[in-house]
């Protein structure tokens, strides 16, 4: 009995450290892949792209459905086209960024081992993620499903990248961009605290506005209309509403609870 | 000759016997030359002449017909086209702000590009 339980504890240690090993190896890979990303659910949308990866930095070249390549160097975004990149003040974070950052935060919830390649599962408040990783620390598939969202990246051919980051920048004439995209920072301000957003354009007598619809991280939805000029918006009876008179725009923040509301107000104002 | 007789004569004054020798012989001079004359200016062309001239004046003129044709026809497309026949309005309905419009096209290519937060 002893000698069983001896066994079933070295295996175990083996195991994780096996796992341990291998999430290692993944996550400080450098590859080069060409990948698909789709996403079924309410609505639907697929992207083709190509990634350049490094352990903390990444080119990717969305092919379709928009000629696009977005980078992150040292933890700064820039996007655009050659020859014309901006700074972006919003964090560009694909499928398999958000399951990296799940599994450093949340931890592995299941492993297990398909032939020569292993099911990492990571079930998330963003999610239930699944990734299919071989044993050379590569991704071959990576799966989110959340809230009937089920988004699939799936890479058709991977490779070790050799290259460094500035080689295959230069390639694709990223330098640090010089401007930023113009965007009020309560909006940014508000979005870090959001799992995802929804942005359209509406009408508000004569103005034209834009309308972003977001889901909090506390699970409620918060929706904010920022518009250049002063305009009336009205709200359902549940729902509150908080003004902001930027520089050049207006934004008004509507919540359905008090509590998120608070907490944006507190935010917005520390950041002042 | 006598011009005085010979104008009398055509005016009907004198009778021919009156006149002399020279003026006779002129008198039938100038009635030859009355008779050519005559003839020349009484000229009717043939059918198929005439036809020919006619097709000469009548080709420039049927030409000058047809390029008011068109352009009367053009004119009435163009009236048509930018008066009668309603047009899509490509203006856009409203102005829309340079800082909406770039919240707007940012955020989509964002959401467009990433997978959440």
């Amino acid at each position: 009995m002893r000698r069983t339980l001896f066994l079933a504890a070295v295996v175990l240690v083996t195991s994780f450290v096996f796992a341990q090993s291998f999430i290692e190896l993944y996550l400080n890979s450098s590859y080069f892949g060409r990948r698909i990303v789709v996403e079924r659910g309410p609505t639907n949308k697929s992207r083709i792209e190509m990634v350049y990866r490094w352990p903390n930095d990444k080119i990717v070249h969305v092919l379709d459905p928009v000629f696009l390549v977005w980078a992150r160097r040292s933890g700064l975004f820039i996007m655009g086209q050659p020859n014309n990149y901006r700074n972006s003040p919003l964090e560009i974070l694909d499928l398999e960024d958000l399951f990296i950052k799940q599994l450093r935060e949340q931890g592995i919830t299941k492993l297990e081992k398909i032939d020569k390649k292993y099911k990492v599962t990571v079930d998330s408040p963003s999610g239930l993620f699944t990734a299919f990783i071989t044993e050379e620390g590569l991704p071959e598939k990576i799966v989110r499903v959340f809230n009937n969202v089920t988004t699939e990246l799936v890479y058709e051919h991977v490779e070790v990248l050799k290259e460094g980051f500035e080689e295959v920048a230069q390639r694709y004439g990223i330098k640090s961009a010089e401007e930023t995209v113009n965007l009020p920072n309560e909006i940014k301000l508000i979005l870090s605290t959001v799992n995802w957003y929804t942005v359209s354009r509406l009408k508000i007598g004569d103005e034209q506005v834009v309308m972003i619809i977001a889901n909090h991280k506390s699970g409620s939805v918060i929706k904010m209309v920022c518009s250049s000029k002063d305009v009336t918006v009205n709200t359902e009876q549940n729902e509150q509403l908080l003004r902001i008179k930027g520089k050049d725009y207006y934004l008004y923040v509507i919540a359905q609870d008090q509590s998120v509301l608070e907490q944006v107000k507190s935010l917005l104002t520390k950041e002042r | 000759m006598s011009e005085d007789k010979f104008n009398g004569f055509l005016d009907g004054e004198l009778e021919e016997e009156a006149l002399d020798e020279v003026t006779k012989s002129d008198l039938r001079l100038y009635s030859e030359a009355l008779r050519v004359f005559r003839m020349r200016y009484d000229y009717r062309p043939s059918a198929k002449l005439e036809e020919k001239i006619m097709h000469k004046f009548t080709k420039p003129r049927r030409i000058l017909w047809e390029v008011a044709m068109g352009i009367a026809v053009v004119a009435a497309a163009f009236y048509i086209t930018f008066n009668l026949v309603p047009r899509r309005n490509v203006e856009p309905v409203m102005q829309e702000s340079e800082v909406v419009s770039e919240v707007f096209d940012y955020l989509s290519l964002v959401k467009l590009v990433g997978d959440g937060f």
